[in-house]
């Protein structure tokens, strides 16, 4: 079995471009790269590729990760598929990997560039709170959600806010719901429109994957 | 700005671009802007072979960046008109005013309110004759500019018939006209000699009451007769080796590989099967080697079979074996749309599909054998029957057969033969033993109502109207029913409308713009098919549907005949008589008819 993990960018209008959309994308990225893959069996066999956690439409990324199985080994894989992405998406490179390494991912790091800052005061306030209650739209209906444990941390920067949040299958929290809930708590400052970008994946002890 | 609306749209990858195959240059570099301008969805524009091929065509040109442009969705439009921002090409994101040229591709009439709307939020003046020399050129081309008339009045030329050759020739003249420095009407003058192009601006038309009494040109630069393109050689004409991959799923998202144009067949309804004659194949030689380019560059997992019919392709066995050959390698499905249901295409669905059987899809056209002999369908009742036995017998539970509803020459018995053809169908299921725990097989009747078409042998029919057809839907829902079977059938008033179109003149161009004024657009989506505010438009502008839905006398002038689309008016009369008496018209390599088309020499009028 030769198994990679490949690192990639998400950047520009490629933040646009939804998670199933992107799937696609990378397999015909493969394809094009003309890549030895590894078929599934069955049927309808598709490319072994596995993705960590998705990013949400309208986020860039900055360390993306995906793992892909070859049948023979392949030392030019990033070079290989650089120039078959399309805008947007940057191949930075790819190594041979083990086992699963997306298990552990529990907490994602990311920056958000509001039209307006707030200000240190009222980030300090927000994290102080012991409850932060949204609104969550579900399956089932509208149902409220305390959303601060999935806040680890946030830092005010001179034009961003970078947020240590819970990014896994167990716990995820978008930060544009932590936006929106900055705003709702916070008697009159309005973000606007912000920017997002996820800088890194780490583990729980915020170890970079 | 661009980011804000963009994440307020509800599909953002519509409006991006940079999917990979798109072509980017510096607009400085060249010396020709274009834009290709599709009246639909990102989703169905890019679906469309044609603007793909022109799209790459135009942009092998070093003086020619070629752009793209579709009809945004209404969240996107609201926006755009919240931001106070005009309609942008994808790749450069300039408003489409700032550009050369625009071409708009015309599939299907229910987009013209689309292409107004389109030209409105560009900011460009709707009419050619408000438009003076700073803006655009407008061109536009595709089967519906075989009858150019009804956008007369918005259109600075059309070109008629294949583009690959035409387009080129005017991005020529444009070139030399831009360092002229001559007034427009110079360029279109030029323009107007190039065999393919119709100005409409230089044809006076003049009418007695509802009918055109002609359509004559009043500039000297101007033919009679504009006369359709076509390409030759299908071996030696561009085809692109490379296509765009869009990133969000469209209507059809996979390589389309186009094997010849034309039909052989010659069903009297089919427009495109006259228009688009004579047959011409590419060689499966030339075929295999764009496969493979197109698979490499692409990416693509599927790759489908472009024609109006696949089974007729001369060297199909040969060419799906080679081509089989390649995809299984590469791990890639094949999609043969249009495939005659015989042991040869079940022997290669086999192969194909191996255990995953989807429906399949059978065209009987009529219910009755004596109206599919007036359309010169070819097929008899025990050929659709075999067909379903064959497909049941390999498996296939779903089976979905075409008709048509309003075909002229129709009584209610052939209506009534529909369903009945369908329930013979779901019969033959029976003749199969018994196996336990399969599941029934379901027949899906989907019912369309028949519009006749320019350069059709039904050019001069009557077309029913919205309660004719209605009363028919009621007798295909009565005549029998089955567990087994449903009947769909289509918005009658849509059909009507879409005649009227098809048919149309350029005293239509006022109703168009009044029906844009209403706010209609996107005709064809049924959520957005408005039939009162058309009404509306109709009766302020002082026109009747009824004037374009009529019958016609077969000596009259019809507004299409500016166009010469090489079937002669002599021909399509002939088999006008032939389909009253139900007799039927060999296809083309089983014996010639002498339609026209033999005067280019080519294809299956040369073999």
């Amino acid at each position: 079995m030769h198994k990679y993990i490949i690192r990639y960018a998400k950047r520009g209008d490629a933040k646009f471009v939804s998670h199933l959309d992107f799937l696609r994308l990378i397999q015909r990225a493969m394809r094009r790269a003309e890549l030895p893959l590894k078929f599934s069996e069955g049927f309808n066999p598709h490319p072994c590729l596995s993705f960590a956690q998705p990013l949400g439409v309208g986020v860039c990324g900055e360390k993306e990760l995906f793992e892909v199985e070859l049948t023979t080994a392949c030392d030019d894989i990033a070079e290989r598929l650089a120039p078959k992405m399309p805008r947007g998406i940057e191949i930075v490179e790819a190594v041979p990997c083990e086992k699963n390494n997306f298990a552990k991912i529990s907490r994602g790091v990311y920056a958000v560039r509001p039209e307006v800052m707030p200000t240190e005061a009222q980030l300090s306030a927000f994290m102080e709170k012991t409850e932060i209650l949204t609104e969550k739209k579900t399956k089932s209906g509208i149902k409220t959600a305390d959303i601060r444990p999935d806040i680890f941390s946030a830092k005010l920067g001179e034009d961003r806010i970078l947020f240590r949040l819970a990014t896994g299958s167990t716990a995820n929290l978008k930060p544009q719901t932590v936006m929106q809930a900055l705003c709702e708590v916070t008697d009159g400052y309005d973000c606007g429109f912000c920017r997002y970008t996820r800088l890194c994946l780490t583990d729980e002890n915020n170890n970079e994957i | 700005m661009f980011e804000k609306i963009l994440s307020a749209v509800q599909k953002p990858t519509r409006y991006i671009g940079g999917e990979y195959g798109s072509v980017y240059k510096n607009p400085k570099d060249v010396k020709i802007r274009f834009c290709m301008c599709f009246p639909d969805l990102y989703e169905v524009g890019m679906s469309h072979l044609g603007m793909r091929i022109l799209y790459h065509l135009k942009n092998t040109r070093e003086d020619t960046f070629c752009e793209r442009a579709f009809m945004p969705w209404d969240d996107m439009m609201e926006e755009l008109e919240k931001n106070d921002m005009p309609l942008f090409a994808l790749e450069s994101r300039d408003p489409l005013c700032a550009f050369d040229m625009l071409g708009f591709s015309l599939q299907y009439e229910m987009s013209y309110t689309n292409v107004l709307e389109m030209l409105r939020l560009s900011r460009i003046p709707l009419k050619s004759a408000d438009r003076g020399e700073a803006f655009p050129f407008i061109c536009a081309g595709g089967s519906c500019a075989l009858n150019p008339e009804p956008l007369a009045d918005f259109i600075d030329f059309f070109l008629i018939g294949e583009g690959e050759e035409l387009n080129m020739e005017v991005l020529d003249a444009y070139g030399e006209w831009k360092d002229s420095g001559k007034p427009k009407s110079a360029f279109l003058e030029t323009v107007a000699g190039i065999e393919g192009v119709y100005v409409p601006s230089f044809y006076q038309p003049a009418y007695d009451g509802e009918k055109v009494l002609s359509i004559t040109p009043v500039n000297p630069c101007a033919p009679a007769k504009v006369k359709k393109r076509i390409i030759e050689n299908m071996d030696d004409c561009f085809f692109p080796e490379t296509q765009i991959v869009p990133y969000g799923e469209i209507v059809h998202d996979r390589i389309s590989l186009e094997m010849f144009r034309g039909c052989i067949r010659g069903c009297r309804f089919c427009q495109a099967g006259m228009i688009y004659r004579p047959v011409r194949e590419r060689s499966p030689e030339k075929l295999l080697s764009l496969a493979k380019s197109l698979m490499e560059s692409t990416g693509y997992e599927e790759i489908s079979l472009l024609s109006l019919s696949t089974s007729d392709y001369t060297e199909l066995p040969f060419f799906t074996e080679k081509l089989l050959d390649m995809t299984e390698e590469k791990k890639i499905s094949l999609a043969l749309p249009s495939l005659r249901i015989d042991n040869f295409s079940m022997e290669l669905m086999q192969r194909i599909q191996k255990v995953r059987k989807t429906g399949l899809t059978f065209a009987p056209e009529a219910g009755t054998q004596r109206m599919r002999d007036v359309i010169n369908k070819g097929i008899t009742e025990e050929d659709v029957l075999n067909s379903a036995r064959i497909a049941f017998g390999g498996g296939y539970k779903n089976i979905k057969l075409y008709f048509m509803i309003g075909l002229p020459f129709e009584t209610m018995e052939d209506v009534a033969g529909i369903p009945l053809l369908a329930k013979k169908v779901v019969d033959t299921s029976f003749e199969l033993p018994k196996v336990k725990g399969e599941k029934p097989v379901q027949i899906t009747a989907s019912v369309s109502s028949f519009v006749p078409k320019p350069h059709t042998p039904f050019q001069w029919e009557a077309q029913n109207t919205a309660e004719e057809l209605r009363e028919k839907q009621k007798v295909l829902c009565e005549t029998v029913r089955s567990k087994r079977m449903t009947i769909n059938y289509h918005e009658s008033k849509l059909s009507v409308l879409e005649g009227v179109f098809a048919r149309g003149d350029r005293r239509l161009g006022k109703v168009l713009e009044k029906a844009v004024e209403l706010g209609c657009r996107f005709d064809g989506w049924s959520e957005h098919f408005d039939f009162e505010k058309w009404q509306e438009a109709f009766i302020a502008c002082g026109v009747k549907m009824e004037t374009y839905t009529r019958e016609r006398d077969i000596d009259e002038f019809l507004p299409w005949e500016v166009i010469d689309c090489g079937v002669s008016k002599a021909f399509l009369k002939k088999e006008r008589e032939k389909a009253e008496k139900g007799e039927v018209t060999p296809n083309c390599r089983a014996k010639c008819s002498g339609c026209g088309a033999s005067s280019w020499k080519v294809g299956v009028c040369h073999a």
